[in-house]
């Protein structure tokens, strides 16, 4: 019988405090994004000058407290204060030193893992395009140099500067060679220009050329639906973290209202850290409303036909619903991401996802575990 | 199986459209809302003097299409207007009177109807000044009241609330409390974008409670919608309106950030016309997120504990998921609803049910079809 493979589709590194200080290109190092303090002396990721909300008030260090309770956390990061950044990267070192993440994946029993980005995930939010796009180049050649030292078991996620389509273009070609097997593509899209439209055709176009799937991942660029109600919300929160998955469904959604499948045939589409459950239920509402309103859409087939075969979902191992999600949609569109080192990564991800997979065939896990992403990415 | 009711949750009338010309008070006369021709010639809703966003280019009586194909309501609908609103009501005489839809319903075999609005799906949440909205509801539900009371035990009302203005809705509340057993709809996004969560609402929660009686999310404007974001250009009906119904998902889970059941002991909510499995998905999302962040929230306990009993979720009966759903989340927390005249329901709706929860044993079965219903809206 063929050895399982097990590859995390979506984990993280923590991004070294002088990351863009030291790989930024020269001219833009005096407003690149760094470790700062904001007006209340509380300890703040900024760009440009600017907090970046996510990762201010003194909460950015959450982004490293993997394995920590609630009420550590409380107490150590929101209430207090006392966790730096610096202090968060001493918890986590497999975040940021490249042997000690083959480590954590030997212990974890973990073949391969897709980093993606964890301040990078703002990129895109950088007003001066051009700023943005040198932020981007910078995160993109220290994670390449990082995954080179991953011994072909670390896969780096691009990070473009979704903003301007162009130089997202610019940046998708220059890293053509950096092998990239993995793009991430915010879950609120910029200007909230739905991906649906035309004028991201030259990025489909460019990915498909390369073969490069696209990841929605939470990551905003434009506006959180989760604002609409509560505009005040910026913390780590409740609210960000249950509303999150309803930007996913949305920009996944708009792909079909746009026709971009019909467009791109090749194109593959990955939706990352929303849980699974959810995709039965909006696919056969699409098909549904497809059949009443079809005319409305671009999309010449039923959603679900397109689904089949160009659209992937990843589960977390410790999801209650996720064999219920795999029995739906079936083996071959599942993969599974870890999410180290995020506050809501689960521990122990290969044991859990053993368990999940219990009752599936042998073939049934293979896929889950490893065998769907070594061919959608084009793994060796 | 034994005589057990069959009750329909979510059922439609069809507005008179000179039901306010003729029966507003004489202050509002000139204000009244209407059916007209607008701009581009076709048939528009009017409110407050003014064409409503989506009652518009001779589509409102899409709403008065079942049973005719995708390719009819294309071309008679959609692309040449030419069935006004009245000939839409003329289709479907159980819409528009009493004994018609007794009638129908024995066709079809449903005992009891909840009767909500059509034209209402906008107006209701959408008039945006208060003493004319309050006005708007007096006469529609003083009609509905009526319309109900001719088959006082098959027909029950779905009172409308000037929701723009919350001591107006309350004011609306208490007027009607009176009448019998009914139903209020309460719209998927909030007027003001202003979150049901906020305490805001709390006068209008408070009264929920002591009349003993659930509020029901119900696909309806208000506030800003989520499709709104990535497609501001695209109003209803269309395809990616209705395939992305992630406003009563943000909604419903706006209720548990703000602490709603805690506030209110008795409070109770209904959730329809939204599909069923998301409901297991985003309760154990907001579960989940309730260990790691639930300091950043005001509920108390985990999020489905309050469900577990003051919760319910209607399924439509051709909902292939609706069986599963009752066994995740228990057959007493169903409800059906046939959604008569809309274009997305079916004709047939009971032998359609029966055959989506054939798998659930038979004391489920009946709980989903009407027993539940006859208990949560006191019915006996």
């Amino acid at each position: 019988m063929a050895k399982m493979l097990f590859v995390d589709v979506d984990g993280h590194i923590l991004e070294p405090a002088n990351l863009w200080l030291d790989y930024i290109e020269p001219k833009f190092r005096d407003r690149a994004m760094r470790v700062d303090t904001d007006l209340a002396g509380l300890e703040c990721w900024s760009v440009d000058g600017k907090p970046i909300p996510f990762f201010s008030s003194g909460t950015a260090a959450d982004a490293a407290s993997i394995g920590k309770d609630q009420k550590w956390r409380r107490e150590n990061i929101f209430d207090s204060h006392e966790v730096s950044w610096e202090d968060g990267l001493e918890m986590t070192r497999p975040a940021w030193k490249p042997d000690h993440r083959i480590a954590l994946m030997d212990d974890e029993e973990i073949d391969g893992s897709f980093l993606f980005p964890t301040l990078g995930l703002t990129l895109s939010r950088i007003e001066d395009k051009e700023l943005s796009a040198a932020h981007c180049t910078a995160y993109n050649n220290w994670i390449r140099d990082f995954c080179s030292r991953g011994e072909g078991r670390l896969f780096p996620a691009l990070t473009l500067p979704w903003g301007d389509v162009q130089r997202a273009v610019v940046e998708a070609k220059r890293t053509a060679d950096f092998g990239a097997r993995a793009v991430q593509a915010p879950n609120t899209p910029p200007k909230d220009m739905s991906y649906g439209r035309l004028r991201w055709d030259p990025l489909w176009a460019e990915m498909v050329y390369q073969g490069l799937p696209v990841s929605l991942h939470v990551g905003n660029a434009g506006t959180t639906s989760g604002s609409i109600l509560y505009p005040e919300f910026t913390l780590p929160s409740w609210w960000d973290l249950v509303t999150g998955p309803m930007d996913s469904m949305l920009s996944f959604v708009s792909f079909f209202q746009g026709g971009v499948f019909d467009r791109f045939p090749k194109l593959k589409v990955v939706v990352l850290e929303a849980g699974a459950a959810w995709l039965p239920w909006l696919l056969i509402r699409m098909d549904e409303m497809h059949e009443l309103m079809g005319f409305t859409a671009e999309s010449k087939k039923l959603p679900t036909e397109y689904f089949s075969t160009q659209c992937w979902v990843s589960v977390d191992p410790g999801d209650e619903l996720g064999q219920f999600a795999i029995e739906q949609l079936g083996a071959s569109r599942v993969l599974w991401a870890f999410d180290y080192p995020h506050s809501d990564g689960g521990k122990n991800p290969v044991r859990n996802l053993r368990k999940l997979l219990q009752g599936f065939t042998p073939r049934e896990r293979r896929q889950v575990s490893g065998e769907n992403a070594v061919e959608l990415f084009g793994l060796e | 199986m034994s005589k057990s009711p069959i009750i329909d949750v979510d059922g439609h009338i069809l507005e008179p459209s000179d039901l306010w010309v003729n029966n507003i008070e004489p202050e509002f006369r000139d204000r009244a809302m209407h059916m007209g021709v607008g701009e581009d010639g076709l048939e528009q809703w009017y409110s407050e003097g003014v064409g409503d966003p989506f009652l518009r280019k001779g589509t409102s009586s899409n709403m008065a299409t079942i049973g005719k194909t995708t390719e009819w309501r294309r071309q008679n609908i959609f692309e040449k207007p030419s069935v006004t609103w009245e000939e839409g009501r003329a289709m479907n005489p159980g819409a528009c009177d009493p004994d018609a839809r007794v009638a129908l319903m024995d066709k079809e075999e449903i005992d009891k109807s909840i009767l909500y609005p059509s034209l209402g799906l906008s107006w209701v949440g959408g008039t945006k000044n208060p003493s004319l909205a309050a006005a708007y509801c007096r006469v529609y539900n003083d009609w509905l009241v009526d319309f109900c009371s001719a088959h006082p035990d098959r027909l029950y009302p779905a009172i409308a609330l000037p929701w723009t203005d919350v001591d107006e809705a309350l004011k609306e509340l208490k007027r009607t409390a009176g009448v019998g057993p009914r139903a209020v709809m309460c719209p998927a996004t909030p007027p003001h974008d202003r979150s049901y969560g906020s305490t805001y609402w709390d006068p209008l929660w408070a009264e929920f409670q002591e009349q003993d009686m659930p509020p029901a999310l119900h696909v309806g404007a208000g506030g800003t919608p989520t499709s709104s974001l990535l497609h501001p250009e695209i109003s209803l009906p269309s395809w990616w309106v209705l395939s992305t119904s992630q406003d009563i998902q943000l909604s419903f889970m706006s209720f548990f950030q703000g602490g709603v059941f805690d506030r209110f002991p008795d409070f109770r909510l209904v959730v329809l016309e939204s599909g069923t499995l998301w409901m297991p998905y985003i309760l154990d999302r907001m579960d989940e997120k309730f260990e790691i962040l639930n300091f950043t929230m005001e509920s108390k306990e985990e999020p489905s504990t309050y469900f577990k009993t003051r919760g319910w979720i209607a399924m439509e009966p051709e909902d292939e998921f609706g069986a599963i759903t009752a066994e995740l989340l228990g057959a007493d927390r169903l409800l059906w609803a046939y959604d008569y005249p809309h274009s997305d329901s079916w004709t047939g709706p009971v032998k359609t049910l029966r055959e989506s929860l054939s798998r659930l044993p038979e004391d489920d079965q009946r709980k989903v079809m009407g027993e539940n219903a006859l208990d949560l809206y006191k019915m006996n």
